[in-house]
């Protein structure tokens, strides 16, 4: 990942073409439906863009801050639904490649869903962070508040565990 | 470790959403990269204006005011004379008809076509110059070019003045924050002592306040009283009510333990920074309850510890608002100092010991006082009922906990709507009828009728999402 420190020496078009893919694939791995995705990905990106001239990089990396934005909208859209997101329901992610593939990568997905939706809210977020986001140990460290070796140990297991049901 | 069969999971977004979502961020903002250019611009615009002043002023001083200058001054007071003056918002006070008919507004959700393309355009106006040459841009600069030269006034941006108690100020600028933008509206929300206060501002006499108009719109949790109906009809007319929402802060508390047959009273005389003294009922005393059995003797002598949302918070405040308030209420000891000073009893009762017997805890990451709660189970957590419905079957089956009735009463859509759950409480909102300002109908039913905005202590169950909007004429509503 670019490691990205300021607002004023960025190239935005870059920063979003790098990012965007990530804060999408987040939101995919933790919500259900595909106009969701989409519609949480748009807002995380214009709350993000609207207050970039307060973005401190002295505090954070950028992609921290973005993720960290992402997550508050996820939060805000869950608080706002009032209820369990249907787990299983609307796979309906628009094709990408051929439909055999599409329907491998949805019917994985929904095996995800299927085997982590008893997990706790911190392990799907780790993995929607790592998987999803693609992002580095450290990062999310910085997001959930855990140490970097908290974050890969927890991850070891819980993708053991997934490997072993898969 | 071998996970490709989760990195395989991972797409590339549709190439449509991408496109149209970078669209419309360049629209949001310029890029970083032109702030130079700009800065460049406003040098040469502002060494063209001062040199341009200082000409002027050196001509004028030299030859006096020109004969054409004087003229045209002239015509532009006699012209706007003539016109009258007409408040900046008359275009869109159309005062809505009284029943039950929803105003046109109403008709579509927020996001729709409005009928203020002008204002829009008036609000997009001082962007446009800042921001890229995009269509869009181009086409909001349009009527202020002809306005300049048509020589009519250009409209300036809707401002709503909404008014409301200092302790939902936090919440309702939440609220309106993302109404705000999409209108080009700007919202002021100011904030009163108290519903009495707000709802004084809100039906204030123009007369007496220097022709001043009051708020647009009061938001209060309490029902407007028949006396300050009187003077509302009295000094600004007919008002119209709606029902805002139904809030609700919840408790709950680890199934090892079971719940405990709370009342508002007991949280209040357990929490309460200052309570009456037992020996002399007259005088207050810092809390010294420590276990619950020297609350309320029913109780058991398990310690007191309750784990919540910051004292200031929105669920905090609620809390304090409702079931510490309720509680305090309840002490009879306390009924002479309601009378004898009003600010310190509302001090008294709404204000949470300090000394770790409360625990505050981040109100957005719920699930951090879930885990609290699952390693003190003999503790109790204070939610928003938003929370509990969130979290639902989890909360009983993940983080084993049970949801702790007060007084008796679970916290149900039922007894939230009807007000005999204690720890509820109902927000409603006035609107002045004879003068509706654009934007003020769909604010309304932005904040009634949205969940766009999160909030921790509402929630979308029909009873209480349901029966709350009443727009009319009070004297229709049976006060």
């Amino acid at each position: 990942m670019r490691e990205l420190t300021g607002t004023d020496d960025l190239d935005w078009d870059a920063v979003y073409a790098d990012q965007a893919p990530r804060v999408y694939n987040y939101f995919r791995f933790r919500l259900a439906r595909d106009s969701d995705v989409e519609e949480l990905t748009a807002r995380t990106f214009e709350r993000a863009w609207r207050s970039r001239a307060h973005y401190r990089r002295d505090l954070a990396g950028f992609a921290t801050w973005l993720f960290k934005i992402a997550q508050n909208v996820r939060l805000d859209y869950l608080q706002s639904r009032r209820g369990h997101l249907p787990i299983d329901a609307a796979l309906d992610v628009v094709a990408e490649g051929t439909p055999e593939k599409e329907a491998e990568r949805n019917s994985d997905l929904a095996r995800l869903r299927a085997l982590t939706k008893d997990l706790p809210d911190r392990e799907r977020e780790l993995l929607a962070l790592k998987y999803g986001a693609a992002i580095n140990n450290r990062l999310i460290a910085q997001l959930t508040g855990l140490s970097e070796s908290n974050v890969g140990t927890i991850l070891h297991r819980v993708v053991q565990t997934l490997r072993s049901r898969w | 470790m071998n996970d490709d069969f989760l990195h395989r999971i991972r797409v590339e977004p549709p190439p449509a959403f991408m496109a149209d979502l970078k669209a419309r961020l360049d629209r949001q903002l310029p890029p970083a990269a032109a702030a130079p250019r700009r800065s460049l611009f406003r040098v040469l615009v502002f060494g063209l204006l001062f040199g341009g002043s200082v000409f002027a002023i050196t001509v004028l001083t030299v030859n006096g005011i020109p004969d054409f200058a004087r003229n045209f001054v002239q015509t532009l007071h006699q012209g706007s004379t003539r016109k009258g003056d007409a408040p900046e918002r008359s275009h869109a006070a159309t005062p809505f008809s009284g029943g039950n008919r929803l105003p046109a507004p109403f008709a579509s959700r927020p996001g729709g076509t409005t009928e203020s393309g002008s204002t829009e355009h008036t609000g997009e106006a001082p962007n446009s110059s800042r921001g890229p040459a995009t269509p869009g841009a181009a086409n909001n600069t349009a009527p202020n070019v002809q306005s300049v030269v048509g020589g009519t006034s250009t409209r300036p941006r809707q401002v709503l003045n909404l008014v409301t108690v200092k302790n939902l100020e936090a919440y309702l600028k939440s609220r309106v924050a993302n109404f705000t933008q999409p209108y080009r509206t700007d919202t002021s929300v100011t904030a009163a002592d108290s519903a009495t206060e707000a709802l004084a501002q809100f039906c204030n006499n123009p007369a007496t306040a220097g022709g001043k108009s009051g708020p647009d719109i009061a938001v209060v949790p309490r029902r407007i009283t028949r006396a300050e109906f009187g003077v509302c009809t009295t000094y600004i007319g007919n008002i119209a009510e709606v029902q805002m929402e139904h809030q609700a802060v919840v408790l709950a508390r680890s199934k090892l333990y079971g719940t405990l047959a709370l009342s508002a009273r007991d949280l209040f005389l357990a929490l309460a920074a200052e309570i009456p003294d037992p020996e002399h009922p007259g005088a207050l005393i810092s809390n010294p309850n420590t276990t619950w059995d020297r609350v309320n003797a029913a109780l058991g002598a398990g310690p007191i510890e309750v784990f919540g949302p910051p004292e200031q918070s929105i669920t905090g405040t609620a809390f304090r608002e409702t079931l510490l308030q309720a509680g305090c209420d309840a002490v009879p000891a306390l009924a002479t100092l309601s009378q004898r000073d009003a600010a310190r009893y509302q001090h008294v009762c709404t204000t949470l010991r300090k000394d770790g017997t409360y625990v505050e805890i981040r109100e957005d990451v719920t699930t951090d006082t879930l885990q609290t709660l699952q390693s003190h189970p003999d503790a109790i957590g204070v939610l928003g009922y938003a929370q509990l419905r969130l979290f639902g079957p989890i909360l009983q089956n993940n983080y084993m906990l049970i949801i702790n009735p007060v007084g008796g009463v679970q916290p149900t859509p039922q007894s939230i709507a009807d007000g005999t759950y204690p720890g509820s409480r109902t927000l409603y909102l006035y609107l002045n009828q004879r003068r509706v300002p654009y934007g003020a109908l769909n604010l309304i039913y932005w904040l009634a009728d949205t969940n766009e905005i999160a909030s921790t202590l509402s929630s979308e169950d029909p009873q209480i999402k349901g029966p709350r909007r009443y727009l009319g004429p009070l004297p229709d509503l049976k006060l």
